[in-house]
């Protein structure tokens, strides 16, 4: 960090700009850091927890906050208790600000201020240096806490200096036009993707912010109308499925921002079209900020940002190194391109070895994505700790148009058969988490709880059993609702009630039949096999209550 | 669970939309399971943001109802399955 040389280290880069547009209409950056002020003033001398989901109110906290001399503390799971517990940790207030929707959920000892937007005296911008104070390149800022997917939420520090210099570098590859950019933003600011979009691009730079929030389509399109163009929509893949699929008509956006989980192509495609945009996917990670970019149409090669170095270590991963940033090493096999190009070759986590081969999770998670009719789908690798040879991969789709089997024999075409999902299971929606990110314990948990397949029993019906008699004479074939018969006896729950049966295949007597269930949803799923096949497919569903 | 007196409780149509729920949020529920006045979101049924994404679509999709957060009835819409159900039936476009 030594001799860099830095952009414009203001709190507010051109203050007489209008950064946020409120629903009480714009503020201009000299009212913005006035009301920032005031509630420094009010703010107890500690880092402060900011309680707000508002990306205005959250910007005018964390200038607030810095003001005073502090840094904010960012998490992105908003329970009270677990921001109280965050708060207590590092000596920090949990501060929120009066008509936040976030202000209900304040933590018991948390401090509630009022927002109080008036444009400062003349003497403030002439004379007073501190009004608008240049930050030191060095001074931490905030301390993000990724979302602790792998047990414990860890803390990754941000320091001024580097942020600014990301913010400038996006702001070239993401608001090039002559015209400065509105942004709107469906994420939230407290997310290492928010804050460095929402909050620093707006304080560092030309662009200008709609204020609010919400999780509803009808909320993004209400602010993308309030926008003047060009606009700029900062999402993630699931949002950006959810504005699609509303069927509301939003005004047109100049470009689309996608984060924190890979867009799938087909889905870009539909939203370049809907949108008539260009979708471009930011590449980084809460310990490095965003560091590369590409549009997801134009091919698997993204752009870094400028003035990043990579060495290659001798296991194959890649340590990066930006202005401002401490060096990191990726989460990803990358393969260097031209230009200042690379491709993604998996997480270095994601890395399967099955049956010998090796492949990756991501790679074939964008070829279940890119299936026609899967809107949403996952592989989930099998455990890999155990030592079950034939331990397979299963996968979880959101595909409500298309057949499990026919996604199945889609695979087939296109991946080695060792990665083959034993299994595709159909669900309404992935457990994504309130950033759309999957992670592999949701996925477990998902699969324990819709896919566990039990097996209840085997029974055997014996040549000699009455029921054969007469039965096609040369041959017996076991009548079906003698399979129905010994399945209902096997049940655990007699509480349910056949809804569908399909019989695939002949059974003959002697040969050994046997019955699972699995749970799905309101219904269970039943299932036989005779020698390999699957002979008998149905669903139960449960009997009505009497009463 | 008081499965019994709760389902007694739902309407038609309050168990049409409880199974919907269940099928497009994954609960862990049965729609029967669904407390018609018990709330939807914090202590009830636990439900989060991106699941009010989904409530949205699915209420926008299969009642043309539009949700949005700036609604002053949003806190009563969500307080509870019966109120999101007399929401939906009162706004509820023809063609839903």
């Amino acid at each position: 960090m030594g001799d860099q040389t830095w952009p414009d280290l203001s709190l507010v880069y051109a203050p007489e700009r209008v950064v946020f547009v409120t629903a009480t209409g714009p503020v201009t950056g000299h009212t913005f850091l006035q009301a920032a002020h005031h509630l420094a003033e009010n703010l107890p001398d500690q880092p402060v927890v900011p309680v707000c989901a508002d990306v205005f109110h959250f910007t005018l906290l964390f200038a607030a906050a810095l003001i005073k001399g502090h840094y904010v503390l960012l998490s992105s799971d908003r329970s009270p208790t677990r921001l109280a517990h965050l708060a207590q940790q590092h000596n920090a207030t949990c501060v929120t600000l009066a008509g936040d929707p976030e202000a209900p959920q304040l933590p018991d000892g948390g401090t509630a201020l009022n927002v109080d937007l008036e444009p400062p005296a003349a003497s403030n911008l002439k004379e007073n240096s501190d009004f608008n104070p240049v930050i030191e390149a060095q001074r931490l800022v905030a301390v993000v806490f990724t979302s602790g997917s792998t047990g414990q939420p860890v803390g990754h520090k941000k320091y001024w200096g580097g942020l600014v210099t990301r913010s400038v570098t996006a702001r070239v590859l993401l608001d090039p036009e002559a015209q400065p950019a509105s942004m709107v933003g469906t994420v939230p600011p407290y997310h290492m993707y928010g804050f460095e979009t929402l909050v620093l691009q707006t304080l560092n730079t030309r662009v200008k912010t709609i204020a609010g929030s919400g999780p509803y389509p009808a909320d993004w399109v209400a602010r993308l109308e309030q926008a003047s163009a060009p606009r700029i929509l900062v999402t993630t893949p699931l949002q950006l499925r959810g504005l699609v699929k509303s069927g509301l008509q939003p005004p047109a956006v100049r470009r689309v921002v996608s984060a924190s989980a890979p867009l799938p192509e087909k889905l870009a495609e539909e939203a370049e079209r809907f949108l008539k945009t260009d979708v471009t996917e930011i590449y980084g990670s809460t310990e490095t900020g965003s560091v590369a970019i590409r549009r997801t149409l134009s091919g698997p090669y993204w752009t870094w940002y400028r003035d990043i170095t990579l060495q290659t270590m001798a296991d194959g991963r890649v340590e990066l190194s930006a202005p401002g940033v401490l060096s990191y090493v990726l989460a990803d096999f990358i393969e260097t391109g031209t230009n200042g190009t690379f491709q993604l070759l998996g997480r270095v986590t994601d890395l399967l070895k099955l049956g010998g081969k090796r492949g990756s999770l991501a790679a074939l998670n964008a070829v279940l994505n890119n299936l026609p009719g899967v809107e949403d789908g996952a592989f989930l690798p099998p455990d890999m700790s155990g030592v079950d040879p034939q331990a397979r991969m299963q996968a979880f789709v959101v595909a409500p148009t298309v057949s499990a089997d026919s996604l199945l024999q889609a695979l087939r075409q296109l991946i080695d058969p060792v990665f083959l999902p034993r299994r595709i299971v159909q669900v309404a929606a992935l457990p994504r988490n309130a950033v759309g990110k999957l992670t592999l314990q949701a996925l477990r948990d998902l699969a324990a709880t819709q896919n566990a397949e039990e097996e209840i029993g085997t029974v055997t019906v014996p040549h000699d059993h009455p029921c054969l008699a007469g039965h096609f004479p040369e041959q017996p074939v076991v009548p079906g609702v003698l399979l129905l018969d010994a399945a209902y006896a096997l049940l655990p729950d007699a509480n349910f009630q056949f809804d569908m049966v399909k019989f695939l295949h002949p059974v003959f007597p002697e040969q050994p039949v046997v019955f699972s269930i699995r749970r799905a949803g309101v219904s269970l799923r039943l299932t036989a096999e005779c020698l390999g096949k699957t002979v008998l497919r149905a669903v139960l569903k449960a009997r009505p209550v009497e009463n | 669970m008081n499965t019994t007196s709760s389902s007694a409780s739902q309407t038609p149509f309050e168990h049409e939309v409880a199974e919907r729920l269940v099928e497009a949020l994954q609960l862990e529920v049965t729609a029967d399971e669904i407390e018609p006045e018990a709330p939807l979101f914090g202590e009830g049924l636990g439900l989060d943001s991106i699941d009010a994404l989904e409530i949205s679509l699915l209420v926008g999709r299969d009642y043309g109802v539009t949700l949005r957060s700036d609604n002053p009835d949003n806190k009563q819409i969500f307080s509870s399955l019966r109120a999101l159900c007399q929401y939906v039936q009162a706004n509820r476009s023809s063609a839903g």
